[in-house]
């Protein structure tokens, strides 16, 4: 789920809940979250139109609650958990600003619910506690845009992955803890005790055993995660180790962890987010970066196209010109081709360049290669006469020739078939026909190769 | 910085239909100038086509191009066959390249027995003029009349 802020990659977190506010600043890096810590007074220097503020809010100004509706469809049951809420709160939910976690199915493992249907988290604090909350704020440290409870910031933080375990994370302060408790990865509860002791705490996690589910995790162990304030996590360590004998789990930053852990959810996406309760500085302060990010977004849109328009104009400018060099140079070649202007285009030029290629072989077929028709017609004419026989048909031209002749009885008709092998004729044929009148009809033919 | 949509004077949806229009007009010249890129490789190929083509007839031309004649030399030519041949046809000149094709047409009929004889010296003729012969078509018709038909060419330089 997304949180409701557009994120501007920079964060000041303050855990609010501790005597003096622990603050640290965040920045985002691509993937990577930076953190510092800031000194209370100094807070003010680090606030600007680009820095999102963040408070933890304290189990005692807002509450965490389960709700339930029996319901699959998903978006139905979002649209009811409003009123499942109202019916649980000892106020009129109007007089509250409220978020929902995710709906998810009440069938998910670890949920400390035992109702089918659907079911989400819901955070709710009275508006008046927000004006507190906001008017306390100012006054020490400056503007707080939005709350996000620091019980389930603390959970998520911790990035747990599904076990059949109970698990218990404890946040030592000056004069109180908190105490986080769930099973597996799911969250359950937030609770706040005074002072540091232990007896106290293991009395809300025994609640805790019997009430949820009636009892089904009554047998469970607990894994404990403790961190805090530095002089108050030793002792209370010891004395988990000591009277339990169960090893804990440090929190790691020390005393910042949990301020940190505030300041990360607003930078990163992850497990358990909520729409963040904002205070009207919030609601205008994410109204304006709203209306920034769409000017900004216009502007993009606007250079984008712009961009893609001219470039667009440019490239065709560019290849109608450089089509046009193509043009002219085809006309000119069309022109060396044919001898004239020729105005035709395409595949079609190729096609009427290659015929007129073929037509010009054709025509010019007789000044191929040295050939002398005059000559060959001359040997043909001449040799017939030598031999006294008559022509009957003689056709000739470079690529064939074919010769019907009377020869006497005497001749053959080979002095022909010579004369046309050695100007250069293959394929030649002779065919005898009648013999008439004391001789012969012959008819020869013969073809040349390419010229 | 502030701004005020107001001062714009244009609804959020407004202006992203608005400019939804202008991104897709803009794509579609891109595409059209994409597609004209396309247009021009063909005419590429197609100008190195013609290109092999042009080759093909300027080796073409350049064996005509030692037998080409002047235009005067060609008029002589013409001179001649008239004067040899009365009765022949002169075609229409193909223009090639830089090159003019001329043709002729020169019908000869010849009774035996000296038919031979006479299809010989008009051969003989022929041979004397700065002309190539392109056909030779010989037929022997009624009577024995032998009936030829020679078709002349020559070439002058443009």
């Amino acid at each position: 789920m997304q949180m409701n802020i557009p994120s501007t990659g920079k964060v000041l977190s303050i855990e609010l809940g501790a005597g003096d506010p622990v603050i640290v600043r965040s920045e985002r890096h691509g993937a990577r979250v930076s953190w510092a810590p800031v000194a209370a007074p100094d807070a003010g220097q680090h606030i600007s139109e680009e820095v999102f503020v963040v408070g933890g809010l304290t189990t005692d100004r807002g509450t965490s609650t389960w709700l339930t509706a029996p319901l699959k469809e998903k978006r139905k049951a979002r649209e009811v958990f409003p009123s499942v809420l109202d019916t649980k709160l000892p106020f009129p939910l109007k007089t509250c600003l409220f978020s929902l976690s995710a709906v998810m199915s009440s069938a998910r493992k670890g949920l400390p619910l035992s109702a089918s249907g659907s079911a989400a988290l819901a955070v709710v604090m009275r508006i008046g506690e927000l004006e507190q909350v906001t008017k306390e704020s100012s006054e020490r440290i400056g503007v707080v845009h939005a709350l996000d409870h620091e019980g389930v910031a603390l959970w998520s933080g911790m990035e747990f992955s599904y076990t059949d375990v109970l698990r218990v994370v404890v946040w030592c302060r000056n004069e109180s803890m908190l105490i986080v408790i769930g099973a597996g990865d799911v969250y359950w509860s937030s609770h706040r005790v005074e002072g540091c002791n232990l007896e106290d705490v293991m009395r809300i996690i025994n609640l805790q055993k019997q009430v949820v589910c009636a009892g089904k995790f009554i047998n469970y162990e607990f894994d404990w995660y403790v961190g805090g304030l530095d002089e108050r996590v030793e002792p209370f360590v010891r004395d988990i180790e000591e009277t339990l004998g169960k090893s804990v789990n440090r929190l790691p930053d020390g005393p910042y962890h949990l301020a940190r852990m505030l300041g990360r959810r607003a930078l990163l996406p992850g497990s358990w987010r909520l729409p963040y309760l904002l205070s009207p500085a919030g609601e205008s302060w994410r109204s304006v970066l709203q209306k920034r990010r769409y000017v900004k977004d216009i502007l993009l849109f606007g250079v984008l196209s712009l961009s893609i328009f001219a470039g667009s104009l440019y490239f065709r400018y560019h290849v109608e010109s450089r089509r046009n060099a193509v043009h002219s140079e085809m006309q000119e070649t069309l022109k060396n081709i044919f001898g004239y202007p020729v105005n035709i285009r395409g595949a079609y030029a190729v096609q009427a360049a290659e015929a007129e290629l073929v037509k010009q072989q054709d025509a010019l077929a007789s000044f191929a290669n040295n050939i002398s028709l005059s000559k060959i017609a001359g040997e043909v004419v001449a040799g017939i006469a030598n031999r006294r026989g008559f022509l009957q048909t003689f056709a000739l031209s470079a690529p064939r020739v074919e010769v019907g002749m009377w020869l006497p009885e005497t001749e053959r008709p080979g002095f022909m078939m010579e004369i046309f092998r050695d100007q250069g004729y293959q394929d030649v044929r002779v065919e005898k026909g009648d013999s008439v009148e004391g001789g012969t009809y012959y008819s020869i033919f013969a073809k040349r190769g390419a010229l | 910085m502030t701004i005020s949509l107001q001062s714009l004077r244009v609804s959020m949806w407004g202006s992203r239909i608005v400019l939804a229009f202008v991104l897709f007009f803009c794509l579609y010249l891109l595409f059209w100038a994409t597609g004209m890129e396309q247009r021009f490789r063909s005419d590429q190929k197609v100008l190195q086509r013609l290109s092999v083509v042009e080759h093909d007839v300027s080796i073409l031309h350049r064996a005509i191009h030692g037998i080409a004649m002047s235009a005067g030399t060609s008029r002589r030519i013409y001179e001649n066959i008239e004067s040899i041949a009365p009765q022949a046809v002169i075609h229409e000149p193909v223009l090639m390249g830089a090159y003019r094709l001329h043709s002729a047409e020169l019908s000869v009929t010849s009774d035996a027995p000296r038919a031979a004889e006479n299809i010989l010296e008009q051969i003989q003729l022929l041979q004397t003029l700065p002309i190539r012969l392109g056909s030779v078509d010989v037929s022997v018709g009624a009577g024995n009349r032998l009936s030829a038909m020679f078709l002349l060419h020559w070439v002058e330089s443009l």
